[in-house]
C-alpha cells in the first residue's frame, strides 16, 4: 500500500513539473518573441535614419512602451506629445502591429495553456480512474482466486458479501461505485457453485451410507431364511427320521426357497427402478383396466381368506400411466391388505376424478397403522410392530412409492387405527 | 443436500411474567434445499411463530435465520422487504386474497409492488399448471375454497421464490381439495426446483414430506 502511494505521488510531481516546464517554456518563447520584434523594429529604423541608431536604441531596447513612456514624459511632460508619438507609431504601422502581433500570441498561449492544463486533469484522471479499476479488477481476481482455492481444498462456503466489503470500503474512501453489478453476479455464481458442490458432497456422502446400509439390510434378510433352510437341511441328512417327518422338512425347505426367491425377485425389481434401467411407458390408458389388473393379481389370496374387493367407478378415468407398473403399485398396496386384515372383511377400491389429479382410495378393515409408524413405512426393508408372523421383507410400499413417484404422482395412508386403512393414490391428469 | 435455511439458536416470547409465552424457545434447525419439509406439532406449538421467522414476516428476540448464508435479519428493512419479495412465497391457511380484484389481478399483484413487468406467458403457464386458465376473470367470492388456495400458489409461484413457506394451507379445504392441493405443492417442488416448508397438523401430508420436523413447545423434538 505504501510503495503504490509513494508511487502515485512521483506520477503526480512528474506530470506536474512536465507541465509547469511547458508554461515556462511557452512564456519564455513568448518574451523572446517579443524582444525579437523590437529587434527588427530598431534594425528597420536605423536603416531609415542612421544618424538616430543610439537614440533607437536607447529608447525602445528595454522596457517597451512604459519605458518609452517614462523617458517621455520626464524630457517633455505634455500629453500631447505623447498622442503625437503613438500617432507616429501607429502611421508607421509598429504600433499596430505590436499591438496585434501582441494580442495574437497572447491569446494563443492562452489557449494553449487552457489546452495543456485540461490535457493534464484529463490525463490524470483518467489514468487514476482506469488504475482504480484496474486495481478493483485484480483485487477481484485475487479474491476469486482464493474462493477457488478453499473450492478445491473441500470448502465450499463463500464468505458472507467478500465483494461488497470491499465496495463498502471503498465507498468509504470516496471512490465512486461503479461497476458494483459484475460483483454481485459473480459473488451470487460462486455461492450457487459452492451450493451446488456441497449438495454434491452430501448426496456423495449419503450415498455411501446408503449402499452400507443396504448390504447390512439385504445380508440380514438373507440370513434368516438361509439359516433355516441349512437347519432343515441337515436335519434331512441325517439318517435318525422318519419317511414322514423327512417329508415335513422338505416341505419346510421349499417354503424357504420359496420365500428367498420372492426376496430376490423383489430385489431385482428396486435394483431396476433404482438404476433407472426401467422405463416407464406412460401412455393414455383407463384407470379402470389398471385397478381391474391388479385386482386379479391379489383375487385368489383375498378369495382364499373369503375377503370381498369392491370397485367403485362412476366413470372410467383416462390419464397417461404406464398401466404394467401403476398395475404393480397398487398391488403391493392391495397385497398388503389381504395379508393383514382379518377373513371376512371386505377392501374397497375408489377412484375419482379431481382437478389435476386422478385419486384412487384403497380402504381396507385391517388392523391400521399406529400414528408414529406412518411415515416409516414407506422405508425399504421397514416391517410394522404388528408384522411378526406375516410373511414379506418389507419392500411392497417402498416400491410403490417409488413407482407413483416416478409418475409425479403420491401415496399417503389415512390409518383409523386399530381398525381399518385408506391408502390414497394421487396421479396427475 | 444442501442447506437453503439454518435457524440458529432462534427465540422468540410473548407477553411476560405470568402470561409469558415461549412460542420460539432456543430453536435450531436446517431446511434442505429442492425438498419438502414439513413442520408438525399441536396448535399452539409454535410453528407458525417459526415459519414467519424463517419467512422474514416476524422478527427475533434473538437468534439467526440465514437464508443461502446470508443473515436475513442483519438486513435493513427494506432490503428485508425486498429480498423476501426475491426469494420467499407464502401461502397462507385462509388464502388472503383481495376480495375487490379478480384471479388474474390477484396473482400479478407482487410483480407489481415490485414493479416488475408481468411476463403474461409465464403467468398463463403456471395459472395452467394449477388448473385455473379458465378462471382468469372470476373474482374470489365466487371460487371454492381449493380453487382460492390454487390461486394463493399461483401468486407465490409467479415470482419465482427459492422458497415457498406454507402455513396450514390445507386448514380450510375439504378433504379432496386438500389432497390435491399438497400433491400440487409437492409438484412444483419437484418442477421448479423450490423448496416447500409447510405447516401442519395433518399426518398425511407429513407422510409426504421428505423431512418431517416435529415441535413442542417451541423446541424441536425430532428431525427426520
Amino acid at each position: 500500500m505504501d510503495r503504490k502511494r509513494r508511487a502515485e505521488i512521483i506520477r503526480f510531481v512528474t506530470l506536474f513539473l512536465l507541465t509547469v516546464f511547458c508554461i515556462a517554456a511557452g512564456g519564455w518563447i513568448y518574451v523572446r518573441q517579443e524582444e525579437n520584434l523590437r529587434w527588427e523594429q530598431i534594425a528597420e529604423l536605423s536603416g531609415l535614419h542612421p544618424e538616430l541608431e543610439a537614440d533607437l536604441v536607447r529608447i525602445l531596447e528595454k522596457g517597451g512602451g512604459e519605458d518609452r513612456a517614462k523617458a517621455d514624459t520626464t524630457d517633455q511632460k505634455d500629453e500631447e506629445k505623447i498622442q503625437i508619438r503613438k500617432r507616429l507609431e501607429e502611421t508607421y504601422g509598429y504600433g499596430i502591429a505590436g499591438e496585434v502581433f501582441r494580442r495574437q500570441i497572447g491569446g494563443l498561449y492562452g489557449y494553449s495553456l487552457f489546452v495543456a492544463a485540461v490535457l493534464f486533469f484529463l490525463f490524470y484522471g483518467i489514468s487514476a480512474g482506469k488504475k482504480k479499476r484496474a486495481e478493483r479488477y485484480v483485487w477481484d481476481l485475487r479474491k476469486s482466486g482464493e474462493i477457488l482455492r478453499e473450492f478445491s481444498q473441500g470448502n465450499y462456503q463463500v464468505p458472507e458479501a467478500v465483494f461488497e466489503k470491499r465496495r463498502e470500503e471503498e465507498e468509504k474512501e470516496g471512490i465512486k461505485k461503479t461497476g458494483g453489478q459484475i460483483e454481485m453476479e459473480l459473488e451470487e455464481l460462486f455461492r450457487e457453485h459452492g451450493n451446488y458442490l456441497t449438495m454434491l458432497k452430501e448426496r456423495y456422502e449419503k450415498e455411501e451410507i446408503r449402499t452400507k446400509a443396504l448390504i447390512t439390510d439385504i445380508s440380514h434378510q438373507l440370513k434368516t431364511p438361509l439359516s433355516s433352510l441349512r437347519m432343515s437341511h441337515e436335519l434331512v441328512e441325517s439318517a435318525y427320521l422318519t419317511e414322514e417327518e423327512r417329508r415335513e422338512f422338505l416341505r419346510q425347505e421349499r417354503v424357504e426357497i420359496e420365500k428367498l426367491q420372492k426376496l430376490l425377485d423383489e430385489m431385482m425389481k428396486l435394483s431396476r427402478l433404482e438404476k433407472n434401467m426401467i422405463h416407464l411407458k406412460p401412455e393414455p390408458a383407463g384407470l379402470q383396466d389398471t385397478i381391474s389388473e391388479a385386482v386379479s393379481v391379489v383375487y385368489p389370496k383375498a378369495a382364499g381368506k373369503s375377503m370381498e374387493i369392491q370397485v367403485e367407478i362412476k366413470e372410467d378415468i383416462v390419464l397417461e400411466h404406464d398401466p404394467h407398473w401403476t398395475a404393480e403399485a397398487f398391488v403391493n398396496i392391495l397385497d398388503n391388505a389381504v395379508k393383514y386384515a382379518p377373513e371376512h372383511t371386505r377392501i374397497l377400491i375408489r377412484a375419482e376424478k379431481l382437478i389435476r389429479y386422478a385419486m384412487v382410495a384403497f380402504q381396507d378393515e385391517g388392523p391400521g397403522i399406529p400414528e408414529e409408524e406412518r411415515h416409516r413405512i414407506y422405508q425399504r426393508f421397514y416391517r410394522g410392530t404388528q408384522s411378526e408372523g406375516v410373511e414379506g421383507v418389507g419392500i411392497g410400499l417402498y416400491l410403490a412409492r417409488k413407482i407413483l413417484e416416478e409418475e409425479h404422482g403420491s401415496i399417503r395412508v389415512k390409518s383409523g387405527y386399530p381398525v381399518g386403512s385408506v391408502f390414497y393414490v394421487m396421479l396427475p391428469l | 443436500m444442501s442447506k437453503i435455511v439454518e435457524v440458529q439458536d432462534l427465540v422468540k416470547y410473548y407477553g411476560s411474567g405470568e402470561n409469558l409465552v415461549k412460542a420460539v424457545d432456543h430453536t435450531s434447525l436446517c431446511i434442505e434445499s429442492g425438498k419438502f419439509t414439513a413442520i408438525v406439532g399441536r396448535s399452539g406449538s409454535g410453528k407458525s411463530t417459526l415459519l414467519h421467522m424463517i419467512g422474514g414476516l416476524d422478527r427475533p428476540d434473538s437468534g439467526r435465520v440465514l437464508i443461502d448464508g446470508k443473515d436475513i435479519f442483519g438486513l435493513k428493512s427494506d432490503r428485508l422487504a425486498q429480498f423476501r419479495r426475491k426469494k420467499i412465497g407464502f401461502v397462507f391457511q385462509d388464502f388472503n386474497l383481495i376480495p375487490s380484484l379478480n384471479v388474474w389481478e390477484n396473482i400479478i399483484l407482487p410483480m407489481g409492488l415490485d414493479g416488475r413487468k408481468v411476463p403474461v406467458e409465464e403467468v398463463e403457464e403456471k395459472m395452467e399448471y394449477l388448473g385455473l386458465l379458465g378462471k382468469r376473470k372470476a373474482m374470489p367470492a365466487m371460487l371454492s375454497g381449493g380453487q382460492k388456495q390454487r390461486v394463493a400458489i399461483a401468486r407465490a409461484l409467479v415470482m419465482n421464490p427459492a422458497i415457498i413457506c406454507a402455513d396450514e394451507p390445507t386448514g380450510n379445504l375439504d378433504s379432496q381439495s386438500e389432497l390435491e392441493v399438497v400433491d400440487l405443492m409437492k409438484k412444483c417442488v419437484r418442477d421448479y426446483g423450490q423448496t416447500l416448508v409447510m405447516i401442519t397438523h395433518d399426518e398425511g401430508i407429513a407422510q409426504m414430506a421428505d423431512c418431517v420436523i416435529l415441535i413442542e413447545d417451541g423446541k424441536v423434538v425430532s428431525q427426520s
